[in-house]
């Protein structure tokens, strides 16, 4: 295997499954979010939510 | 081409609806500028992930990177492409914390607060120019006359006017939440065509044997002015409306950081997928398997359907349209949104009401669509439309922006005036001189000059107007007053 091929399994592995457990970790903070649940403090100023 | 299976076709279809019905759930829910425009400051990590990469990689990334691998090879990945992972590592690191107690809704608003009225609007103008997204116009353009047969113009109107309305609708929230199924999208079908792709063409000795030991030179063969140009682009991430617009709508400084180093390695392997699958194309190209005179930014979209079998062509068309649409819908919010908020609000009148302010920046939406399928018809390719865009930024604002976030001591306003409108006029200046007086190079398409024995490419503008941008900050320093 060239170091090629193997940049190119590495994008697949990242673009494939690690972009789907992103996916799945953005669902659960939108859902909760859209849901009403005030977020936890953050060290940004003057939120409006 | 081939037509498009009908199942593909309804695949399409089913995303398209999903995206406007996504705008028209959220319409309602927004009341208060602040949520249309920055979620009410609670993006986490995960979302700013999604959001960042999706908005950031539009189809200049999909269609031309890949047209660029599939004439220059892997200097696409190493030299046009690492250099924004080096910067973005800064940016993550550097940025981030100091943005923490600013109060601002844009990068323009953020200069405004530090140097005055004249800055913002020199600072909006800037922002604006770049956050129009010609370059995602082009290629949804490109979409519609390949994949469908309509006209240019007809794919650049549907394309944009369908991004408008349901960010209309929902503002950022709609925004956020379009663009994870986005993100998702158009990782997965680009994951999913690389290793059908790579297959077709015999792997990377396939690649090799059809293009050559140059597409596997790093530095490329281009003249180090020129790719040191385009490399120079990157330092544009520090000045990043987009960046800034999210970072400003997250919830901590710690989700910034951290979506932008999750971020990295994910732009990494799109931006190496793209460029295998470019090269892939190249090589088919002088098989003759794609035709020789195939346009280089159409490369991957005429390849693709050739070798994925159905349903997978229509999701990675789908594909396709959502790493336009993530991008179109993001940056026409904020276009829009340095039209009213920093360009209208401060110079008309400054009591404008939420209701109204939303208002005003949804019909704005509408005419960034109509600067922005106007500016693409100037630009021949997706590269060069690029580097102006980003010269025009970098040289506006990365000065009084640097000096604003990192250097601590006194800010004249003259000084961020004359950084940004000096910088500003500088690149103008630039491509006007060389759009008058140069001659075209058709080996590096672009336009050039000679001045006293030195060559000059229109890419050159970065070199002239960020030491322009950077003596009229000092001058202004020095002249200045104290706010």
């Amino acid at each position: 295997m060239t170091v090629w091929d193997a940049l190119t399994w590495v994008a697949v592995a990242v673009l494939g499954p690690g972009v789907l457990v992103v996916c799945v970790a953005v669902a659960r903070d939108l859902w909760r979010l859209l849901r009403g649940a005030p977020p936890p403090p953050g060290d940004l100023t003057h939120r409006s939510g | 081409m081939p037509p498009l299976h009908p199942v593909d076709l309804v695949i399409v279809a089913v995303y398209l609806v999903a995206m406007i019905a996504v705008g028209a759930l959220l319409a309602g829910r927004v009341k208060a500028y602040r949520d249309f425009f920055l979620a009410g400051r609670s993006l986490t990590t995960p979302i700013l992930i999604c959001t960042l990469v999706s908005s950031y990689y539009g189809l200049d990334a999909l269609f031309g990177d890949s047209g660029d691998a599939s004439r220059e090879g892997v200097v696409v990945w190493f030299t046009y492409g690492r250099p924004y992972t080096l910067f973005l590592l800064a940016a993550a690191l550097l940025l981030a914390r100091r943005l923490r107690g600013i109060d601002a809704l844009s990068l323009a608003d953020l200069l405004g607060q530090r140097y005055g009225r004249s800055t913002q609007v020199a600072a909006a103008i800037a922002s604006f120019l770049y956050a129009l997204p010609v370059l995602a116009i082009m290629g949804l353009a490109a979409m519609g006359e390949v994949m469908f047969g309509v006209p240019l113009w007809m794919g650049a109107c549907l394309g944009s006017a369908i991004s408008v309305v349901y960010v209309a609708m929902g503002g950022v929230w709609a925004d956020v939440l379009t663009d994870t199924v986005q993100f998702g999208i158009m990782c997965v079908s680009l994951a999913v065509a690389l290793p059908y792709i790579m297959d077709a063409v015999g792997g990377f000795e396939g690649i090799h044997g059809a293009l050559g030991d140059r597409a596997f030179a790093p530095l490329g063969g281009a003249p180090p002015l020129y790719t040191a140009a385009y490399a120079l682009t990157a330092v544009s991430v520090f000045v990043e409306p987009l960046f800034y617009q999210r970072m400003l709508a997250a919830r901590d400084t710690a989700s910034i950081r951290n979506a932008f180093l999750w971020g990295i390695l994910l732009w990494a392997a799109y931006d190496w997928a793209t460029t295998a699958v470019g090269m892939a194309g190249g090589a088919m190209m002088t098989s003759g398997v794609l035709s020789p005179d195939t346009p280089r930014d159409q490369v991957l979209l005429r390849l693709v359907p050739l070798y994925l079998p159905v349903g997978l062509s229509g999701l990675f068309l789908g594909g396709c349209l959502a790493a336009a649409m993530s991008t179109v819908d993001s940056y026409f919010l904020i276009a829009a949104g340095n039209l009213v908020y920093d360009i209208y609000r401060p110079l008309a009148r400054r009591d404008l009401d939420d209701r109204t302010l939303i208002l005003y920046t949804r019909g704005a939406m509408l005419l960034s669509a109509a600067a922005c399928i106007l500016l693409s018809v100037y630009f021949e390719r997706i590269k060069e439309a690029w580097a102006f865009m980003a010269t025009i930024l970098t040289s506006t604002l990365l000065v009084p922006t640097l000096a604003s976030l990192l250097v601590p001591g006194r800010r004249a306003p003259l000084a961020g005036a004359l950084a940004t409108w000096g910088g500003l006029s500088a690149v103008v200046a630039f491509y006007a001189v060389l759009h008058v007086w140069g001659v075209p190079d058709p080996d590096l398409e672009s336009r050039r000059m000679e001045v006293a024995g030195v060559t000059l490419l229109r890419e050159y503008a970065l070199f002239a107007a960020v030491p322009v941008s950077a003596l009229g900050y000092l001058l202004g320093l020095a002249l200045g007053r104290r706010p």
